[in-house]
């Protein structure tokens, strides 16, 4: 019992972080209606970007979070650019096949650049392991856990009380009505690609600090994640990829408890291939796509 | 030369995957489910010949049943979904399959090579785990040259190429393009949506594991981390690029994507950046890929036409207003 709660508490932390991947890809999907396979290796420029700088420039943390959001910014509006803008909607694979060859693209750059080596990533925090009784919590991912959800919150106040967040709702909800009433399609989509690179770029470097590493598997790693918590928690439902997120990292820790690594991935996608089945709308989705 | 003969052999193996594809694309279900089924078929024909030294041609076909049953199993359920939900769970039964084979161990030892002196061990004959499914040796024991081997995958393809053309002239290809059009119309006119898309999928499932088959003893060796969602999303890209409103846009998706990387190979690294750059400007230029429904039909015709004028009517030269094709 007291495996399970530990457990639980290791699942809900590293879910945050899950949480935060999810919710870039039901923002990016709401506005669009396009998936984004790239997403992930997104944010694996922008993490290799900081990393690099830190490891080889100058050593700060600081330094090293602007770099990788810096990096996933340029990504992630290049990548609007080329699979969105410039490809026609009305084949929404021809965005997905688009995406899929600029993760190929930049996994090679990342391989050419580096030869495919891993960089090691610090922990910035250095926390050491806080000890509560029976219970351990792993100083790193207590600090993912706090960043993740800062970042959470600050991304609803701005999906609900601002004007940015009313327009992006706006287009989710129905693209041609918000163009009637004078919204910017074209700019709120660059705006949310933008928006979640920052925070993808920013829960992506700490993510890479609590594996201490960065390879170019992780991009697949990171845009397999979000789709398996945007459709847990319902495409396009906000609170729903957070709830996702938490449920993914409990099951997930569990399952690596109690069955061992190797069938680690086999209880998430069963548990995902479940859920499209009996409940395709997720946990909170309401079974129209719109943020 | 025999480079070139297994360079065939892939290109045939992938355009056969490709088709498996385009089956279920022609009633609107955008499977990324293929390396799954490529994987059972792979494992299952790949056990019969190595394990119990059964024949290829009934190994192949009993993959096929294989990934036929799983694909039932699959469709089934997946009856309830559709559109992106659709897809991605075709992509969790590729994880789910690739996870399980990964921890799957099964088989005898070999005898037939020398014990290894250092390890003292008989080689492993079937999956064992994350070590992968070795000696897959039933190419090499029957005396099968590459050139033989790409010989018989070149006959498969053009069965499969005479089956999907068949296909898409029959009442039962309409049926499925209806489906594709409209699922309420189609059910309208009397067409049953729900069968026609369980059987389009399960035929895919079907060819899927009929080039698992041939992939596992072109390779020898197989693991479970060979059918991964890489490979999954580029199967839909062969059929996406080349074109999915007809078979032959598979088929040329399936062409480029082997022969393209091989081709720019003296550019050394650099070559998979070249070749998505080339991806993004299809898309970006041909958004329903490189061959439309427009296109083959035009190309169709000149062919029938020249054809008609140069061997049937072969002197009917004056005559040649006759032998146009019909204006539609």
């Amino acid at each position: 019992m007291l495996d399970f709660f530990q457990n639980t508490l290791d699942g809900a932390m590293v879910g945050a972080s899950y949480a935060l991947l999810g919710l870039g890809f039901t923002l990016t999907f709401g506005v669009m209606r396009r998936l984004n396979l790239s997403y992930g290796p997104t944010i694996m420029m922008g993490v290799y970007a900081g990393t690099a700088v830190s490891l080889n420039i100058y050593e700060s943390l600081a330094l090293a979070l602007a770099v990788s959001v810096l990096i996933s910014i340029i990504v992630g509006l290049c990548i609007e650019g080329i699979c969105f803008r410039a490809v026609r909607s009305d084949n929404p694979l021809a965005s997905m096949v688009s995406a899929f060859a600029v993760w190929m693209v930049l996994e090679e750059i990342i391989i050419l650049l580096t030869w495919g080596r891993l960089f090691p990533v610090e922990n910035p925090t250095g926390l050491a392991t806080l000890i509560a009784g029976p219970i351990s919590i792993r100083g790193d991912y207590l600090f993912l856990f706090i960043v993740a959800v800062v970042l959470m919150t600050l991304l609803y106040w701005m999906l609900f009380q601002t004007t940015f967040g009313r327009q992006v709702r706006a287009v989710g909800e129905n693209p041609k009505a918000a163009r009637l009433m004078g919204i910017d399609i074209g700019r709120v989509s660059r705006q949310i690609f933008v928006l979640t690179s920052v925070f993808g770029g920013l829960v992506g470097f700490f993510i890479a600090a609590s594996m201490h590493q960065i390879t170019p598997g992780f991009g697949l790693w990171a845009t397999v994640k979000g789709l398996v918590v945007m459709i847990l928690g319902g495409i396009g439902s906000v609170p729903g990829a957070v709830l996702g997120g938490f449920l993914l990292g409990i099951v997930e820790l569990n399952a690596l408890w109690y069955l061992g690594g190797g069938y680690r991935d086999l209880v998430a996608f069963l548990l995902l291939f479940l859920f499209l089945v009996v409940r395709p709308r997720g946990l909170l989705g309401t079974g129209r796509i719109g943020v | 030369m025999d480079y070139w003969f297994t360079i065939v052999s892939l290109a045939c193996i992938n355009s056969i995957l490709a088709w498996s594809v385009y089956s279920s694309y022609m009633t609107g279900i955008v499977s990324l489910g293929q390396a799954g089924f490529f994987a059972i078929g792979a494992f299952t024909a790949a056990s019969l010949t190595a394990i119990y030294d059964w024949h290829i041609l009934p190994a192949t076909l009993v993959g096929a049943l294989a990934g036929a049953l799983v694909g039932l199993a699959v469709a089934l359920p997946l009856l309830r979904v559709r559109g992106l939900h659709l897809t991605i769970a075709t992509v969790a039964f590729v994880e789910v399959v690739r996870v399980v084979l990964h921890n799957m161990k099964y088989g005898r030892e070999g005898t037939f090579t020398v014990a290894d002196e250092v390890s003292r061990q008989l080689p492993w004959i079937g999956p064992d785990g994350p070590l992968g499914f070795r000696h897959i040796t039933y190419l090499v024991k029957n005396d099968i040259s590459p050139g033989e081997f790409a010989a018989w995958l070149v006959l498969l393809v053009v069965i499969f190429g005479i089956y999907f053309s068949i296909l898409e002239r029959s009442r039962l290809g309409y049926a499925l393009r209806a489906v594709e059009e409209d699922e309420i119309a189609a059910q309208g006119v009397g067409l049953s949506h729900n069968y026609l898309k369980v059987f389009a999928f399960t035929i895919g499932a079907a060819i899927a594991a009929i080039a698992g088959s041939l992939y596992a003893h072109l390779l020898t060796f197989i693991t479970g981390h060979d059918f991964d969602i890489p490979l999954t999303v580029m199967v839909l890209a062969y059929v996406v690029i080349g074109g999915g409103q007809t078979f032959w846009g598979p088929f040329l998706g399936a062409l480029i994507f082997t022969l393209l990387p091989e081709i720019a190979r003296f550019t050394k690294e650099f070559r998979l950046e070249i070749f998505g750059i080339a991806m993004l400007l299809t898309m970006i230029y041909r958004e329903h890929g490189l061959l439309t429904k427009t296109l083959v039909r035009k190309w169709e015709a000149r062919a029938v036409a020249f054809i008609q004028q140069k061997f049937i009517f072969g002197r009917s030269n004056l005559r040649s207003s006759d032998s146009s094709p019909p204006k539609n």
